[in-house]
């Protein structure tokens, strides 16, 4: 039983520092262009096949995690320059931009399942049935994507850290956050800093994706799938901070880990095909209490 | 320094200003009066790229900015400090000033040491979160966010707008100060005429986005009825 606590909360680590991942970008985009990025799904679906092809290639999938960063950014660059930014220029509404992103999605969900269709032919794998957990390295009994995801999340953080507090162009990047009209009268190209916030959010997001096979099973759908708990995690953290989005997801993961196997030991196993219920329902109970969030009663205490 | 020619400008089918020309140079504070609604924010916005230019031209030593995004308009020596949201409330003092400095080719260190004996309170704030200052510290702040990029030209939007007097009367020494140590051009938007008079080189009266007066402080102040009519200093 203590193995199996201790495993479940390895689980949980696991999970909740992959969702961090997603939460980041999906929280950095609502602070810079205050658009639900739809699309953060096909990022992260992006990073799974990204590893898939390192793997296919011969190389161990782990190595898929920078080919994912780069692949996933790229992606949200796309989305911004071709999409995006036009219909910006347009004063196109928030609501519209948001439409624009589930679009893009869709457009993606369909080319995700045709590189699928092309790895199933060309590489004989099973592409929609993508696992790579029989093939990850063990550390004191644990899964190596435990260790290799929560280090991916500190050092995620960290960067992101010292690129908005130490550097002049993540300072520029608050800048734009808060306030981007009084940012261009400073000289800062506010497009261009919307444009690396994307960057940042589409790597990250397909970074996690890449890490994703080694914790669960995934295909191309497996994006589409966790999207609105990636929302619910940066949504309960708080959106108007940064850091609300791992702390979203910390909670959301646990909690989700440890009262689904407390449940599914206790009530049976079906109860997995609910499981969307519990981040779902954290997040309408912190929204009822806390609408802005976790975070912002840790700001209110420090008189932020 | 500016010179700025039958400008029309508005948003979008706003039209706001007609056929306006301002010149400002070097060294010289400009100040632009009128009542509420006149176009006098319009015109600091036209010249920083921010409102919609019709027709006219807008010349900065020469060359043509009107056509100018505002983030290049920045980098070609124009600083504008607005009247409202004019500072990174949650970057501290010192964030707000490096943020700008890091993107002017102006600048230099002095720059921000001239700052900080121009406000020595902010020095003493540096590290304090810009948003926990008070209404002068911020105008301060404000100002200053413009003046460490040395600028040409420095454009205030009302820059005593709300302000308890002794920061009305320091703020104003300090846009003479600035025009007599250093080599800035200013731009002044006011509402409280007594005191833009007090600092003012030259002076444009503008009503309903059209110039009505333009001269010397001293010459407007012959001018009973614009005075009185639209400024309301009367007897």
């Amino acid at each position: 039983m203590a193995i199996s606590l201790t495993g479940t909360f390895a689980s949980a680590l696991a999970w909740s520092s992959i969702l961090s991942l997603t939460a980041i970008g999906i929280t950095l985009l609502y602070r810079t262009t205050r658009v639900p990025n739809f699309a953060h799904a096909s990022f992260v679906t992006t990073g799974i096949y990204a590893s898939t092809i390192v793997w296919v290639f011969g190389f161990h999938p782990y190595l898929g995690m920078p080919l994912g960063f780069i692949l996933g950014g790229l992606e949200a660059v796309l989305l911004f320059y071709t999409v995006l930014e036009p219909l910006r220029r347009r004063k196109a509404s928030i609501f519209l931009l948001m439409m624009a992103t589930l679009s893009f999605d869709i457009l993606m969900y369909g080319f995700l399942n045709i590189l699928a269709d092309m790895l199933q032919f060309e590489f004989k794998i099973l592409s929609r049935n993508i696992y790579f957990a029989p093939i990850d390295f063990r550390i004191g009994g644990f899964q190596g994507v435990t260790l290799v995801s929560f280090v991916a999340f500190l050092i995620t953080m960290v960067a992101l850290q010292l690129l908005l507090y130490r550097t002049n162009l993540g300072i520029a990047l608050r800048a734009c956050m808060e306030n981007p009209s009084l940012a261009q009268t400073l000289g800062i190209n506010v497009s261009r800093m919307l444009l690396l916030s994307w960057f940042i959010a589409g790597a990250t997001a397909g970074l996690a994706g890449a890490l994703l096979p080694f914790y669960q099973m995934c295909n191309a759908y497996t994006g589409t799938y966790y999207i609105a708990e990636m929302f619910c995690a940066s949504i309960v953290g708080g959106l108007d901070y940064l850091i609300g989005a791992p702390i979203g997801s910390f909670l959301l993961g646990y909690a989700k880990i440890l009262l689904l196997s407390f449940l599914a030991s206790t009530v049976g196993p079906d109860i997995i095909n609910y499981m969307m219920i519990i981040p779902l329902g954290i997040m309408v109970i912190t929204l009822a209490v806390l609408p802005t969030g976790i975070v912002s009663l840790i700001m209110r205490r420090r008189g932020v | 320094m500016l010179r700025v020619e039958n400008l029309n400008s508005g948003y979008g089918k706003l039209h706001v200003l007609y056929d306006i020309s301002v010149e400002c140079g070097k060294k010289e504070i400009v100040a632009v009066l009128g009542p509420n609604g006149a176009g006098k924010t319009t015109l600091l916005n036209s010249i920083f790229g921010i409102a919609d230019i019709y027709s006219g031209s807008i010349k900065l030593d020469g060359e043509e900015i009107s056509k100018l995004p505002p983030h290049n308009i920045a980098r070609r020596g124009i600083a504008y400090v607005l009247q409202m949201i004019n500072i990174f409330s949650e970057l501290s003092v010192d964030e707000n000033l490096r943020i700008s400095m890091a993107l002017s080719k102006n600048t230099s260190p002095e720059m921000l040491d001239y700052v900080y004996e121009l406000f020595p309170i902010l020095k003493e704030r540096r590290k304090q979160r810009a948003g926990t200052l008070s209404g002068g510290e911020r105008q301060m702040l404000a100002m200053s966010i413009g003046l460490v990029r040395n600028p040409k030209l420095l454009l205030l939007d009302e820059p005593t707008a709300g302000l308890m007097p002794l920061y009305v009367n320091l703020i104003t020494k300090k846009i003479s100060e600035i025009r007599d140590q250093k080599e800035i051009s200013i731009i002044l938007v006011e509402q409280n005429v007594q005191k833009a008079l007090e600092v003012a080189d030259r002076v444009y009266v503008l009503v309903s986005g059209q110039i009505v007066f333009k001269g010397l402080p001293s010459e407007l102040m012959g001018e009973k009825e614009i005075m009185k009519l639209y400024l309301g200093m009367g007897d």
